[in-house]
């Protein structure tokens, strides 16, 4: 076990070595930061002064080089735009984008497990194939559009949310729920097909066959069985969480590390798009281990 | 005449169709099995063997399964009425079962210990440290060497042979009166079904339970039964006690599948097999089921179908030939 976390720990900087030069070469197409830096008048002079000064004058392979080098030290750089050290940048902001990525998730897992086993167990009912298109619907609305939906109605209309930024319990609540709108009817689906399936084996017959009423079967004997696929499922989507709440954290003001990329990258502050997509790659990795770690505690049978 | 434990009264399971048929996987089974004893369920695959057992533990899946009619009786009280509180309370406890296939029976995520014990806490409501020694023990006594590692273990590290007694001593725990085993044995090797047998017969004794044992195998049923039911297309064709049913089988069907059995102090070239499947539960030709296959046919068997006679004391059977003379 050991060993495995130590080979995949081992494999994952070749990833994250991948990403760091894809993404140096990507951010560097999008155009020169020292156009917007500085004012449209400014003198050729000042524009060599301040290029040399943030080493974007040196070839390109030197560029990349140093920076792989600063990579090796753990050093991201400093923002062109903050002035200030990438690393401590992404630091500050964290903590929200997890505290709106932790509440999305758990939102949606205390409402899609329940309504993905009464699906599963109501299985062609009216209620189950209610549950199924109201789930086609919300999957299928994207996230900005429901923030959008959500700022119109609870915010304008009611008054009762503010329309975004962050500081209490107020303002989460909308984007928290935006965000787990997209995951709910996913989790529900993904439950309620594994659930079904299970229910259909020899073992849950077996179970039966000893006496267990239908609840206490869900409860003993299917559900941490039909947990797989939806662990796999739910730890992609927390790794996609952490980046992937751009639009929601952008719709909402909610100043995380998404919101900041976004910035970032109109900015062309390329140390801080670097440093936010390695992290936020490095996160990605992080969970997809953990998820395969979690896997031999919820099914015996798997072993590395 | 012993005490009836179990009566099946004339029932009927279906299930339904996409087309709005019915396909009659039993129809209209009556046998009854006494305390203590064997009683040999035969036939060959789709003829209504397992979905008789399940009906009796009800656990067809309803829908498309439907009971159409007749009664379960166990100690005189019908099963097929009681609810689902009092169907489980004696399901696994007092009636218990066993399965063909020991590779899936079993749950793959929880420790065998717990799958045996937890049938213990659930009737006795016994603490889960106690139930897991008597679960220890039940594992001795079914012939399982470590048993006190073994309990910590996970179905998965077993073979089938292991499984399948892990299975009985699941079944065994609450000292069940009636045991259905669903040919435990067709999935093991040929030296391992030797050994399970000669537990299930141990443990009978021991327990005094009485056993409904459906195989297709009828060296299993010499072995074990004191009386045989006969299955074809979900239908009772022969029944009687075992030696009765060995010595002068009746019916063309129970002697075809008599004659397909290998013996080894024959000097057979050619093993007996009976022509053709047997047919769909959803289209059962008219008049005799079997009339397609038998090679006894009379035009008479495709028009009318026979009824389940006593032609002896104690020996049923459902053809017209009922042994050598066509006796309408």
């Amino acid at each position: 076990m050991l060993n495995y976390i130590l080979k995949r720990l081992f494999f994952s900087i070749f990833v994250l070595f991948g990403v760091a030069t894809i993404v140096f070469f990507l951010v560097r197409m999008t155009g020169d930061p020292v156009a917007i830096m500085l004012s449209p008048d400014a003198t050729q002079e000042q524009i060599d002064q301040l290029r040399a000064s943030l080493g974007l004058d040196k070839p390109l392979i030197e560029q990349y080089l140093i920076y792989l080098g600063d990579l090796i030290r753990l050093d991201f750089g400093r923002s062109l735009r903050y002035a200030d050290s990438a690393f401590t940048l992404i630091i500050e902001r964290l903590p929200k984008t997890l505290m709106l990525a932790g509440t999305a998730m758990f939102i949606s897992l205390c409402v899609a497990i329940p309504t993905g086993i009464i699906a599963a167990l109501k299985k062609g009912s009216i209620f189950d194939q209610g549950i199924m298109a109201l789930s086609m619907v919300g999957q299928s609305m994207p996230v900005f559009w429901i923030g959008i939906l959500l700022i119109l109605f609870f915010a304008v209309d009611l008054g009762w949310l503010p329309t975004g930024g962050y500081g209490t319990v107020k303002h989460l609540v909308m984007p928290a729920f935006a965000l787990a709108f997209g995951l709910i009817p996913l989790v529900t689906r993904l439950l309620r097909s594994s659930l079904i399936e299970v229910l259909e084996t020899d073992y849950i017959r077996t179970a039966r066959a000893k006496g267990f009423m239908p609840r206490a079967v869900i409860f003993k004997h299917a559900l941490k069985n039909s947990l797989l696929p939806v662990i796999t499922v739910v730890g992609l989507q927390m790794g996609a969480l952490l980046g992937g709440s751009v639009v929601t954290e952008s719709v909402f003001a909610w100043p995380g590390v998404g919101q900041m990329l976004v910035q970032a990258i109109t900015n062309r502050d390329f140390p801080l798009v670097q440093a936010i997509i390695i992290m936020l790659s490095a996160a990605f990795v992080f969970i997809n281990l953990l998820v395969d770690i979690i896997y031999v505690f919820v099914d015996p049978r798997i072993q590395y | 005449m012993p005490e009836k434990l179990l009566e099946v009264k004339n029932l009927k399971t279906y299930f339904a169709l996409e087309d709005g048929g019915w396909a009659k996987a039993v129809d209209d089974v009556s046998f009854s099995v006494a305390k203590g004893e064997t009683l040999c369920i035969v036939g060959e695959s789709g003829c209504g063997k397992s979905m008789t057992a399940l009906s009796i533990m009800d656990l067809i899946a309803k829908p498309p399964g439907k009971y159409m009619g007749g009664q379960i009786l166990f100690h005189g009280k019908d099963l097929l009425t009681l609810s689902e509180k009092e169907k489980s309370s004696i399901r696994g406890n007092r009636i218990a079962m066993i399965f063909q296939e020991p590779m899936t029976a079993l749950n793959p995520v929880k420790k065998i210990g717990i799958q045996i014990a937890e049938v213990l806490q659930l009737h006795e409501h016994m603490d889960k440290r106690k139930a897991m020694e008597q679960a220890i023990l039940m594992l001795k006594k079914v012939g399982i060497p470590r048993a006190e590692k073994i309990v910590h273990e996970y179905p998965h590290q077993f073979s089938g042979g292991m499984r399948q007694r892990v299975m009985i001593a699941m079944a065994m725990m609450c000292n069940p009166e009636l045991l259905i085993a669903d040919e435990p044995t067709t999935a093991l090797d040929v030296t391992i079904q030797a050994q399970v047998l000669d537990l299930m017969r141990t443990m009978k004794k021991e327990f005094h339970t009485a056993l409904i044992f459906i195989t297709h195998d009828f060296g299993v049923v010499s072995e074990m039964a004191d009386n045989v039911v006969v299955m074809y297309a979900g239908q009772i064709i022969e029944s009687g006690q075992a030696d009765m049913l060995f010595e002068r089988p009746l019916h063309p069907y129970t002697r075809a599948l008599l004659a397909s059995v290998p013996f080894i102090d024959q000097d057979k070239e050619v093993l007996h097999s009976i022509p053709g499947t047997v047919p769909e539960a959803s289209k059962y030709p008219e008049g005799c089921r079997f009339a397609e296959r038998c090679d006894k046919c009379h035009p008479e068997c495709r028009k009318k179908e026979p009824k389940l006679q006593e032609q002896e004391p104690g020996h049923f059977v459902k053809c017209f030939w009922a042994g050598d003379e066509y006796c309408q």
